[in-house]
């Protein structure tokens, strides 16, 4: 249930609307709270109402009747407390005789009380019904309040009319049927005579019983009379405390004289019984002072208490209350021990406040250090994160120039392969011409020893051509002694001579062109085994490059592998550096979140150093030492 | 018009002091336990007098008593405990926490009107 309605306002002259309905209240959550609705509640705001008005009788009225109802209820105890603050009612039994019987009194009071409370129904009945049973009650009580002697007078009276008009009127009883029965026949003179003798007749008879009885029955009740008077007096002596009353009647031996004997026993054993009563009275009285006092002194002692405490309250825990005897010092003790104890607490709760206020700076000034800390942290991680950004570029770059590098690698490697097979057709080439170096070497060679051949030749001309100069020199010489006849031989042997001469020089030239020739195949020789040695030197060559193109080649295609593979692995390295990138980043998010948190922390410490402070001050409001005195 | 405020656990004893309070011309708000009293002064217009009870479920009257005494704006509104603790100590005690005036239960409604006449601001 919302708590709102419990706490509403209202105005005086809104009595419908409801107010906090208690929760642990045993009344019914129905709304009592309408005066409308609760007949008692509505009867005490009249009264009160009366009772402020001045109508002191009407409001008395109103709240008998309340406490007539329901006496235990909180509408009843407030009426009666609020009866009993009235002032004391002047006329309230001035109907009464001062010299009537106490209980008559109390009867009557209680009589007019009930009326008054007849008189107002709760359940609100006309008045008219009740006029008829008010006027028989009066009567009734009229009756019981008279004297038992006037009742005696009365009855008596009574006895002596009752039976004179019985008389009469049981004769006109008895005469009225034979004067209807004779009215035809008989004349009604006679009738009638009849009648009025029989009246006087009765008349003298009832008058004479009465006048007969009546001294006798007037002495017989005088007599009673005056003996219940003297135990009225009696008895009212005895109802006022007054137990040493005697009482003395006029008979000595009928009910009236033992009823006599008896009061004055009753009376005796009143006096005995009073005056125990009077000693158990004065015992209850001393007893009743005494728990006075000692309640008086008891509240003394609490009270004392009670100021003690309230100066604990307000902070003094040094505080010892004076322990005295009985229940109160036993408080007193306890309240002492309870305050050491707070003091201890109290003293503790400052050590360890101060001690939390000193820890809270030191960790706020660390904390702080940790948040700059890690504020450069961040700082340094933005700074890598940048370079790692860097890095993820050139990666980048590296993994663009490497396809270049493959690409160049690729076309080396075409190149060197189209070298290689350039370089197959060179070697052919050089080894063609290696082998035509080679047969030509050999032809010189073959020129050189044909020109020896021929340089032998020459040499056996030469020496042909010398034996033929010889031989022609001696033929002159022979021709010479043969005189004419040698003349001619002569002729021959020089002509042969100058032949031999002739072919002597020739041969000299052909030897010259021969040796020429020699020294130029020797040179050509030479020179086709320096070719020859070039050739095998170039042939070599073209191996080695035709090697170096291959080695190339794969070096090439190794080259693109590992290009490849470095394209591949910068295409990692690529994701890897993004990676790190992310992890940087949210390290940098991380570490910046932590030196905010750090500052939130150290903010915490600070705060937390202030509510010490604050808990040390509160817990200076306690006096923990005595003051030096 | 003025305002009392009762503090007061019991349905018949809230109704029969709201009854005669705005009869005799108050505007009166009732609570029926500390906590729920001390939420409606914190937050309504303060009343002209408070009427408490003593002896109530989980805080007491007295508490209560305390908390508006050492409340800077509360501390001047008077009040008057009503309860059915009758030692003269309790009246002493409770009068000691700041209270105007002690009334006993059961009361007569004029010594209860009579009381808050006389404390009212």
């Amino acid at each position: 249930m919302d708590r709102q309605p419990n706490l509403n306002s209202s105005a005086p002259d809104d009595p419908t609307e409801s107010t906090a309905n208690g929760m642990n209240s045993p009344e019914p959550p129905a709304n009592p709270l309408d005066p409308a609705d609760d007949p008692l509640l509505e009867k005490l705001l009249q009264a009160n109402s009366l009772e402020q008005a001045g109508d002191l009788e009407g409001a008395r009225i109103l709240y008998e009747e309340i406490i007539a109802i329901d006496v235990s209820s909180v509408w009843g105890a407030s009426a009666k407390k609020a009866l009993d603050n009235l002032p004391p009612e002047s006329d309230f039994d001035a109907s009464e005789s001062p010299g009537d019987l106490s209980s008559l009194t109390a009867t009557g009071g209680e009589n007019a009380y009930l009326n008054s409370v007849a008189s107002f129904p709760p359940t609100g009945k006309p008045q008219g019904n009740s006029t008829g049973i008010l006027g028989f009650n009066w009567a009734r009580e009229r009756w019981k309040s008279l004297s038992v002697g006037l009742k005696f007078k009365i009855l008596l009276a009574v006895a002596a009319i009752v039976p004179v008009v019985a008389f009469e009127r049981t004769l006109v009883w008895f005469e009225r049927p034979v004067a209807e029965s004779e009215t035809a026949a008989a004349p009604n003179a006679i009738s009638y005579e009849r009648v009025v003798r029989a009246r006087f007749l009765g008349l003298a008879v009832g008058a004479g019983t009465a006048l007969a009885l009546l001294p006798i029955a007037y002495a017989i009740i005088r007599s009673l009379e005056l003996n219940l008077r003297s135990m009225v007096r009696f008895t009212r002596a005895l109802s006022l405390g007054n137990t040493q009353a005697q009482l003395s009647v006029t008979t000595t031996a009928d009910e009236v004289a033992v009823l006599a004997e008896k009061l004055q026993d009753i009376a005796d054993r009143m006096g005995e019984s009073e005056r125990q009563m009077q000693i158990v009275e004065r015992e209850r009285t001393q007893d009743t002072q005494k728990q006075t006092q000692e309640k008086e002194r008891l509240q003394q002692q609490v009270m004392d208490l009670l100021v003690h405490i309230e100066g604990a309250r307000a902070g003094d825990l040094t505080i010892q209350v004076p322990t005295v005897a009985g229940e109160v010092g036993a408080i007193a003790d306890a309240f002492n021990t309870t305050l050491g104890s707070l003091k201890q607490l109290v003293e503790r709760v400052n050590t360890i406040a101060s001690r939390v206020t000193q820890q809270a700076q030191t960790s706020q000034t660390s904390v702080l250090e940790f948040s700059s800390a890690t504020f450069a942290q961040s700082e340094n991680l933005q700074n890598t994160l940048r370079t790692v950004v860097g890095i993820s570029e050139s990666i980048r770059q590296v993994a663009g120039t490497t396809q270049e590098a493959a690409t160049i690698a690729r076309q080396a490697t075409n190149a060197a392969q189209t070298g290689d097979t350039a370089m197959d057709r060179t070697v052919e080439v050089v080894d063609k011409i290696r082998s035509a170096v080679a047969n030509t070497a050999k032809k010189a060679k073959r020129l050189a020893e044909s020109s020896q051949e021929v340089s032998q030749i020459l040499a056996s001309i030469s020496g042909i051509s010398e034996k033929a100069n010889l031989l022609a020199f001696n033929a002159s010489i022979e021709a010479a002694r043969a005189g004419e006849q040698g003349v001619g031989f002569r002729q021959v042997a020089d002509e042969v001579r100058a032949l031999a001469a002739q072919v002597s020089e020739s041969t000299a030239d052909i030897e010259q062109l021969i040796n020429t020739i020699q020294e130029e195949t020797a040179e050509v020789i030479d020179v086709l085994e320096l070719g020859t040695t070039e050739v095998v030197k170039g042939s070599g060559l073209v191996d080695r490059t035709k090697r170096t193109l291959q080695d190339l080649t794969r070096l090439s295609q190794q080259i693109d592998g590992y290009l490849q593979d470095v394209s591949r692995n910068t295409i990692d390295q690529t994701e890897a550096s993004e990676q790190v990138n992310q992890t940087v980043e949210t390290a940098a998010k991380i570490a910046s979140a932590t030196a905010t948190e750090a500052q939130g922390v150290a903010a915490k410490l600070q705060e937390l150093a202030t509510d010490a402070n604050t808990l040390q001050s509160s817990v200076a409001q306690f006096q923990v030492r005595s003051n030096d005195r | 018009m003025k305002s009392v405020f009762v503090v007061e656990d019991g349905h018949t004893e809230q109704a029969m002091i709201k009854a005669l309070l705005g009869q005799a011309g108050f505007v009166v708000s009732v609570a029926s336990n500390v906590d729920e009293a001390w939420n409606w002064l914190q937050n309504n217009a303060l009343p002209n007098l408070i009427v408490l009870d003593i002896v109530m479920p989980g805080k007491s009257g007295l508490e209560l008593c305390r908390m508006i005494q050492e409340h800077d704006k509360m501390k001047d509104v008077p009040i008057v405990f009503c309860s059915s603790k009758s030692e003269e100590f309790d009246r002493f005690w409770a009068l000691r926490q700041g209270a105007k005036a002690y009334v006993v239960k059961p009361y007569a409604p004029k010594e209860l009107l009579d009381t808050v006449f006389t404390h009212i601001q």
